[in-house]
């Protein structure tokens, strides 16, 4: 792909979640990469109900399970990365 | 006396107050006359305090009259990004869910404000429930770039930035969860300044994600930046986040030499897919920096790549279980790209959330290690310019992306790390938008960091960026 036409994974999200028209392409336009990403994940959203406790159907169910796609296929790295024993930097205090 | 008043910085109206040569209230009606010449076209505003800010003003002229001068901010019109609590003043939080919220409490920042005595000009436009960089909201309007109305001034406290940058206030209080007071400050061609995470007590600020929102200034000049952060600094009982440290005087130690100090360029992450243009003007910045007598250091600080996922996870989770009782009652109150986010925000793991908490942690960590070498670490505040109105691809030099991915990636790692960060104007791009130097320190290191920012800003003193006024 020319360098000059990459777009990072992460836009991808970003254009979804940011497009005040998003919701609508993703509903009217041919398949879209979004879409692609979105259709693993619908079913898996939609089988969540029970735990959440929100039954999330469309027109909201698509771009919120692309997104959810998005992120967690972004998260590849952050996922591998070895942390130790490193705490979490927030912390309960008692007082 | 200077035909324009409210176009000078706080640090040069208020000894003209305190002598009593010029009137707040003059300083006032300057201010807001700005504001209903500028209204219209910028949308700089949510909410105009014509009334209240008169009220303040002429008590402070009263004050003053009597002797009775609190400090620097005495009788300065201000505005406050609309996410802060006014007592009995709407407080939107840019969103349709609190259109109509008339607090009846003050945040701490902006009681601080009203006891340094500064008079409200109104609530400054902001993206959605602060969930976003472009300030291009569907419920009052895009908030305009005033170097270029038609496009954004970034976000989102952008109608903060835009304020400040064409007079319609002195300054502005803004908040900065992953960028939104940098981002607008470099867009706009003003200094943004986010203190260390806890400096700035964050009660009564409509939170975005509360450990990763910070409170700070947005003004004209870095020490004016100096003057905001000491009114608003210091331990808050009703903030458990809130450092108790003492707060330092900020503006003692500003005008100090910065030969001999370190400031580290950490080229691989942050200057890396940058407009060219934005890359030679910082890199003449940063030549600048070196002939006043600092020393330039290569850093690195491993483990950036990884900023994006941990701030996703993070905003993600803590802002929908914020908006949880809102998005279950008045869903269809929100605009399509935060409702989006916050029905996202419930599909994310905890492991992912707790596992970005503990790499904020060794980020921390190579942050200090980088800090063993260097006193500030500079780099551009943003990769790419703001684009237009309702458009959301930027050019990152090579690199064609999402304006959010864009403002956010030099800006997030302060965010992440708590460390502070400003970004000050370093020039203008050959079709006159700003550009940002962002420079940041060691946590509650914000001298050393207002330091570098003000000998940067004063050895500049000519640039016509300080005080223009576009047209």
């Amino acid at each position: 792909m020319a360098a000059n036409f990459l777009v990072r994974l992460l836009s991808r999200r970003t254009w979804l979640q940011r497009s005040g028209t998003g919701v609508a392409t993703l509903l009217l336009a041919p398949p879209l990469f979004a879409q692609d990403q979105a259709q693993p994940l619908d079913s898996t959203i939609r089988s969540m109900a029970t735990l959440t406790g929100v039954d999330l159907s469309n027109p909201w169910l698509q771009p919120t399970a692309g997104l959810v796609g998005i992120i967690v296929a972004d998260s590849k790295l952050l996922r591998a990365l070895d942390l130790g024993s490193i705490e979490p930097a927030t912390y309960f205090q008692a007082d | 006396m200077p035909e324009v008043l409210i176009s000078r910085p706080i640090h040069e109206l208020a000894p003209l107050l305190e002598r009593k040569e010029i009137s707040p209230v003059e300083l006032f009606n300057e201010a807001i006359e700005k504001i209903h010449q500028l209204q219209p076209k910028l949308n700089s505003f949510i909410t105009i305090t014509e009334q209240e800010g008169r009220k303040a003003a002429t008590e402070a002229e009263s004050e003053i009259r009597r002797g009775q001068y609190r400090g620097p901010l005495h009788g300065i019109p201000i505005s406050i990004k609309d996410l802060f609590a006014t007592r009995g003043v709407r407080t939107t939080a840019g969103s349709k869910v609190l259109g109509q919220w008339i607090p009846d409490y003050d945040a701490t920042a902006v009681a601080r404000l009203h006891q340094a005595g500064m008079a409200l000009v109104g609530k400054a436009h902001m993206h959605e429930f602060a969930y976003g960089v472009t300030n291009d909201n569907p419920h009052y309007g895009p908030a305009r770039n005033p170097w270029d109305p038609t496009r954004v001034p970034g976000g989102s406290s952008g109608g903060s930035a835009a304020a400040v940058a064409t007079s319609q206030c002195s300054a502005s209080l803004g908040s900065d969860t992953g960028g939104s007071i940098r981002i607008p400050a470099a867009v706009c061609g003003t200094v943004g300044l986010k203190p260390t995470y806890g400096r700035v007590s964050r009660y009564g600020a409509i939170p975005l994600a509360w450990s990763l929102d910070h409170v700070g200034p947005i003004t004209k000049t870095v020490e004016d930046a100096a003057l905001m952060l000491a009114a608003i600094a210091g331990p808050d009982s009703k903030d458990r986040s809130a450092s108790s440290r003492a707060v330092p005087d900020y503006c003692k130690e500003l005008q100090g030499s910065i030969r001999g100090l370190r400031f580290g360029v950490p080229r691989r992450y942050f200057f890396k897919h940058v407009d060219p243009e934005i890359q030679k003007v910082v890199s003449a910045a940063l030549r600048q920096l070196e002939s006043m007598g600092a020393l330039s250091v290569e850093v690195d600080i491993p483990d950036l790549e990884n900023c994006s996922a941990m701030e996703a996870h993070i905003t993600l989770a803590e802002a929908t279980s914020y908006h949880e009782q809102y998005l279950k009652e008045q869903p269809d109150d929100y605009g399509p790209g935060v409702r989006t986010n916050l029905e996202a925000g419930r599909y994310l793991l905890a492991t992912d959330y707790v596992k970005s908490q503990r790499a904020r942690t060794l980020l921390q960590h190579n942050f200090n290690k980088a800090f063993e070498g260097a006193d500030v670490i500079v780099s551009p505040t943003l990769p790419a310019f703001p684009p237009r109105v309702g458009e959301v691809w930027v050019q990152s030099g090579d690199l064609r992306e999402h304006v959010i991915d864009a403002f956010l990636r030099f800006n997030i790692p302060y965010d992440l790390t708590g460390l502070p960060a400003i970004s000050i104007p370093c020039g203008l791009s050959s079709a006159g938008l700003p550009i940002g130097l962002q420079i940041a320190g060691k946590a509650f290191d914000e001298i050393t960091v207002l330091r570098f920012a003000n000998a940067y800003e004063q050895s500049t003193a000519s640039h016509p960026i300080r005080y223009a006024l576009p047209s």
